[in-house]
């Protein structure tokens, strides 16, 4: 029987189209949280009381900013998760460790895009909930400008594709070696309380945070994620180059 | 053509070494049989083969290329066994459909008559199937796909003896119709030896044996008789098994290295001559101990 000669393209969009078909039940799961989501935003986020005898004014504060993070914490999953599937799935039938990454960083960037799409039309029908269920004090901010909205997705968009380029990259670490899948979560919380008191470690983690989430502008925050996104995949590519695979 | 092409090949997994410095080659379109004692080194070389896993030292080449992380030779072999790993959300026929699109001469309709005979349904999902099923639809996978070298480790695991006999004969029928190359591990060769060209043995990681079935066939011979004269007729060296049946008689096997007139002085002796069983014969080289279990217990 002839030898059949291949290509890198045509394997990486095979298996693109099998991790589609094989992963379909995360959207349910992303319907699901998002949902949920929602419900705890008509509750508000935050809420205060001011009083004097006679009257007390209720403050509530509703916003979708739960549904967002909500979302982009489900991204981070999804991206762990694809790194174990693929782990486990990928190499029963045609693939080589780069078409792996490459299909698995397809399907990642579907999942965002739907992700941060869908997380920001949630904060539109929350405000149309808003507006038929609650009485309302003000109406500022209920209404959305277009603009506004296709801003919103591409940057809701462009944190969850970080947010499940680290999912990927933490679950393939933790692939090669389950001391990681321990030690990075130390490692991070770990720095979470350094951030809390004031030493130059946490000058350097506010630092970080306020590189990847203060950024003004919209061409500079796209050149950040991009940079970093695919400074995480070559890094991964180059990682696991040399894996073993269904020991 | 050499399909599969190995060279001092070792590997060691902490300490232990799984393979150790085989060298053999395998012939396109031939279907090899893979034998050896649980813990030999068979999975470790068929992973090593199909590219999975990386050699500690040594060298191997499948369709004269380096199979380790290698597309080319991933988009021509086909590895299954008893771990296959398939989406636990798709059916059957979803999973023979979206496994097919990965191989150039997938016969769907095959795949889908060979389910209907093995009574799967389209419908099932592979996580409910009992032990011996997963093999079968495994099996069909392997089967459908048509790869230029298949590689099937112990497929046959929890199927019952009429299916295995059908999957013989399946793998077969579609072997003669597109030959092309296999290798097949069993512990069940008297099952399989009627499908293979060839036969690799091998103990604790060494090849021990490499030749055509039907030269192993005619490897050995089973000795029956009086002691005195089987001992006197063998060498030491030649000694396989032996199993004492009496005070004075014995079942020894030999490597079958005798002229026609000493087995013919031996008849007349009243020595039974008889062929020995592929498989027992197999058990016989790789075994630890001459006598088999029975020095175990016959120590004191």
């Amino acid at each position: 029987m002839s030898f059949h000669e291949t290509n890198l393209l045509s394997v990486t969009k095979k298996q693109f189209i099998y991790k589609l078909q094989a992963n379909l039940g995360i959207l349910i799961s992303l319907m699901i949280i998002q949902l949920l989501a929602l419900l705890l935003s008509t509750a508000g986020v935050s809420s205060m009381s001011v009083g004097t005898n006679l009257t007390i004014i209720n403050l509530k504060i509703i916003s979708g900013d739960i549904i967002i993070v909500f979302t982009l914490i489900w991204a981070f999953i999804v991206g762990y998760n694809t790194a174990g599937n693929a782990y486990r799935l990928d190499y029963h039938f045609v693939t080589n460790r780069l078409s792996s990454n490459l299909a698995s960083g397809c399907f990642l960037l579907l999942t965002s895009l739907l992700a941060g799409i869908t997380a920001t039309f949630c904060g539109v029908l929350l405000r149309v909930l808003l507006y038929f269920w609650r009485d309302l004090l003000t109406t500022k901010g209920l209404s959305m400008a277009p603009a506004l909205l296709m801003k919103g997705s591409y940057v809701t968009v462009l944190y969850a594709c970080l947010l499940s380029a680290l999912g990927y990259f933490y679950g393939m670490l933790a692939q090669r070696n389950k001391a990681l899948t321990v030690l990075i979560p130390v490692l991070f919380f770990g720095s979470l309380f350094a951030a809390a008191k004031d030493t130059r470690a946490a000058q350097l983690f506010r630092q970080v945070l306020v590189f990847y989430f203060s950024e003004s502008s919209l061409a500079l925050f796209t050149l950040k994620i991009v940079l970093t996104v695919a400074l995480l995949f070559i890094t991964i590519i180059l990682f696991t180059n040399r894996m073993e695979v269904r020991k | 053509m050499h399909c599969i092409e190995s060279k001092n090949l070792s590997k060691t997994f902490d300490k232990i070494k799984a393979v150790h410095d085989l060298s053999f080659t395998i012939e396109e379109n031939k279907i090899t049989g893979l034998v050896g004692r649980n813990g030999a080194g068979k999975t470790t070389l068929l992973k090593l083969i199909a590219g999975y896993l990386l050699p500690t030292t040594g060298e191997i080449n499948v369709f004269g290329r380096n199979p380790f992380n290698n597309l080319q030779v991933a988009a021509n072999l086909i590895f299954i066994d008893d771990q296959l790993a398939l989406p636990e959300n798709l059916s059957l026929e979803e999973t023979l459909a979206a496994v097919g699109q990965f191989y150039p001469n997938w016969q769907a309709e095959l795949a889908r008559a060979l389910l209907d005979y093995f009574s799967l349904q389209p419908r099932q999902y592979y996580a409910n199937l009992s032990k011996g099923m997963k093999s079968s639809f495994n099996m069909i996978i392997g089967i459908a796909a048509r790869c230029p070298l298949t590689i099937f480790d112990e497929p046959t695991v929890g199927m019952d003896a009429a299916v295995r006999k059908d999957f013989y004969r399946a793998l077969l029928k579609d072997f003669m119709q597109y030959p092309r190359t296999i290798i097949f591990s069993s512990h069940l060769l008297s099952e399989i030896e009627e499908l293979l060209d060839d036969l690799l043995l091998i103990k604790a990681g060494e090849k021990y044996l490499h030749l055509p079935l039907d030269e192993l066939r005619n490897y050995a011979v089973g000795l029956t008789g009086r002691e005195s004269i089987i001992r006197k007729m063998t060498g030491q060296e030649q000694v396989l098994f032996q199993q004492k049946l009496g005070r004075d008689s014995i079942y020894l096997v030999a490597r079958n290295t005798f002229d026609q007139q000493t087995l013919q002085q031996a008849r007349l002796q009243g020595v039974e001559i008889s062929p020995v069983a592929t498989d027992d014969l197999c058990i016989y080289l790789t075994a630890q101990h001459k006598g088999g279990i029975d020095d175990v217990f016959s120590r004191n």
